[in-house]
């Protein structure tokens, strides 16, 4: 009896069974347009990902800059770039007495030091990494983020201790040594999708004192040294962060700062919002290559399975003329057509969105490395919702391009098909 | 030419396996100093110099899949393919780890496309495995070898 149910079961002519015996009849025109859907499919996921990662990489930089203005010796605006985006580390070096001159001018709201150090690479498998000393009492820049991880207020942070970023490999409580002295890890911050993520901070008060006492010698034999030695140590800084006053404009301050301090102190600045600027560009031109490029996939897709459906239900009207005749309703056929192009999608969009997953989402750190674009991976349900608009995109292909060859065989004149060719 | 398929397919992971680490997504080129004050490789280097030997291993066992008898030799090795992709994949991980820095090459690039090469060996050789031996009579195999 069981038997006999399986068998029956097995001859159903349901549109399903119908539909997957015709993909599977043809397994070379199954596959290229199960291809062509997967090509769509992964270019857009690839555009939707690389757009949501760049845009919430633009913001996390956006929101931690702080400063409208960062003055740098002269040359070193690009590396004061490279180690606020993508944490390469720098060292250059100015006066401090800088900074007070700075807070003299009546556009200026504050201004605080940062001095920058790179580490040696000392131990096996590390590599160098960029410490950021910074002003606890005057900084605007970095330390509101910074307090946000901080168990304790940012002035209380010793001069033996340090916060680093995500992607140093160093727990809160544990020790880490640099240039021989041992720093304890106060706090490890979150992703930031910038150069901060790669860096480690300090008090100014310690980066001096690390400048000053810690292995001077070898700092001195790697031409590490600030200034003119370990005396400068004191009266040296790497950049001045400045915030402009609500009202004055940026560009005027940077102007008349350049005015007075370009060649006495050999400067150059960097304004915050051009940086930013130029990064958007770049993230907008980069998404809208991206996103062409899915689309004329898209467009080739639909043409190609729209020619081929038309094509095979010119082939197959007297298949569909006896189907007709062994009961099956117009409405039937078309259903056939239609679940036949679901399943093509339906693989098409698996392929392509499983392909992405693989390739896009554990190599995306090393593509934003390799083009120095800020990046900050997106959270689960953020990654799922592009997942999901990209699935439907790619499902709704298939049955939208077979849509024509469907409604065209509910007028389907069964007659006249079944004589056809003879 | 059928049968030859997973054997080729073998053949281009294991090389894939092999020259990854060192062509396609290079590992650290950088040396340390010791103190002695000679130079020496990072960790990730030694990982590039086993996963080339499992790359080769791999690659010599889908030649002798292409030209192993279908009911002899090709079950096992299936297995010892699969055995070889394990030890891919845990060799950047477990066995020899690569560097921790999380903005280092091998760290960012290397180990995620070892992992992918590994896995798709491993699925390979366990998809050779379960078709090379018939389900329904788990030692049918090793059976009509006897006289």
């Amino acid at each position: 009896m069981d038997q006999a149910k399986e068998t029956v079961k097995a001859r159903a002519l349901t549109p399903l069974a119908l539909a997957w015996a015709t993909l599977r009849r043809r397994p070379a025109r199954s596959g290229s347009l199960c291809l062509l859907v997967a090509l769509f499919a992964f270019a857009l996921c690839a555009a939707a990902l690389v757009n949501a990662w760049l845009k919430s990489g633009l913001s996390g930089l956006s929101g931690r800059m702080g400063a409208d203005i960062l003055i740098v010796p002269y040359g070193y605006e690009k590396k004061l770039e490279g180690a606020l985006l993508r944490g390469e580390p720098s060292q250059f070096y100015t006066k401090v007495e800088l900074v007070d001159k700075i807070r003299g001018h009546a556009f200026v709201a504050a201004a605080s030091p940062q001095l920058f150090l790179t580490s040696l690479s000392a131990g096996c498998c590390s590599v160098k990494v960029q410490l950021v000393g910074f002003d606890p009492a005057t900084d605007f820049s970095v330390g509101p983020w910074l307090r946000s991880r901080l168990d304790k207020p940012l002035g209380q942070l010793g001069t033996d201790e340090i916060v680093v970023g995500a992607l140093i490999t160093a727990k809160p409580g544990e020790s880490i040594r640099f240039f021989g002295k041992p720093f304890t890890v106060a706090a490890r911050m979150d992703r930031s999708g910038m150069g901060f993520d790669s860096s480690v901070f300090m008090t100014l008060e310690a980066a001096r004192l690390l400048t000053k006492e810690a292995l001077f010698a070898e700092l001195a034999a790697e031409g590490l040294m600030p200034l003119g030695g370990a005396d400068d140590a004191d009266a040296a800084i790497s950049s001045v962060l400045i915030k402009v006053k609500d009202g004055s404009s940026v560009k005027e301050a940077a102007n008349e700062l350049m005015r007075l301090y370009a060649i006495p102190y050999n400067l150059d600045m960097l304004v915050a919002a051009d940086m930013l600027s130029a990064i958007s560009s770049s993230i907008k031109n980069l998404s809208l290559l991206l996103f062409g490029l899915a689309c004329g996939l898209w467009g080739i897709a639909l043409l190609a399975l729209f020619v081929v459906f038309s094509a095979g239900q010119a082939e197959r009207r007297r298949e569909m003329a006896i189907l007709r005749l062994l009961g099956a309703t117009r409405k039937r056929l078309a259903l056939i057509t239609l679940t036949e192009a679901l399943l093509i999608s339906l693989a098409g969009a698996a392929g392509g969105l499983g392909a992405a997953g693989l390739l896009l989402l554990p190599f995306a750190p090393l593509l934003f490395q390799t083009l120095g674009l800020p990046y900050l991976p997106l959270s689960c349900g953020q990654a799922l919702a592009v997942g999901i608009t990209v699935a439907l995109l790619a499902l709704l292909t298939g049955p939208l391009a077979a849509s024509w060859s469907a409604l065209s065989l509910t007028r389907l004149d069964t007659y006249q098909s079944l004589r056809e060719g003879e | 030419m059928k049968q030859k398929i997973p054997g080729l397919a073998f053949i281009v992971l294991g090389l894939l396996l092999a020259a990854l680490p060192f062509w396609i997504l290079p590992v650290c080129d950088q040396s340390v100093a010791t103190a002695a004050g000679g130079q020496m490789p990072m960790r990730c280097h030694w990982t590039a110099r086993a996963e080339l030997g499992l790359g080769l291993l791999v690659a010599f066992g889908g030649l002798l899949y292409c030209v192993a008898p279908e009911k002899g030799l090709r079950p096992g090795l299936a297995i010892m393919q699969a055995g070889a992709a394990c030890l891919a994949f845990l060799m950047p991980e477990l066995f020899i780890p690569v560097c921790d820095g999380a903005r280092m090459p091998c760290h960012i690039g290397t180990q995620h496309g070892l992992r992918i090469v590994s896995l798709l060996t491993l699925f390979l050789a366990l998809g050779c495995t379960f078709s090379d031996i018939p389900l329904r009579h788990p030692l049918s195999w090793t059976r009509q070898r006897k006289p």
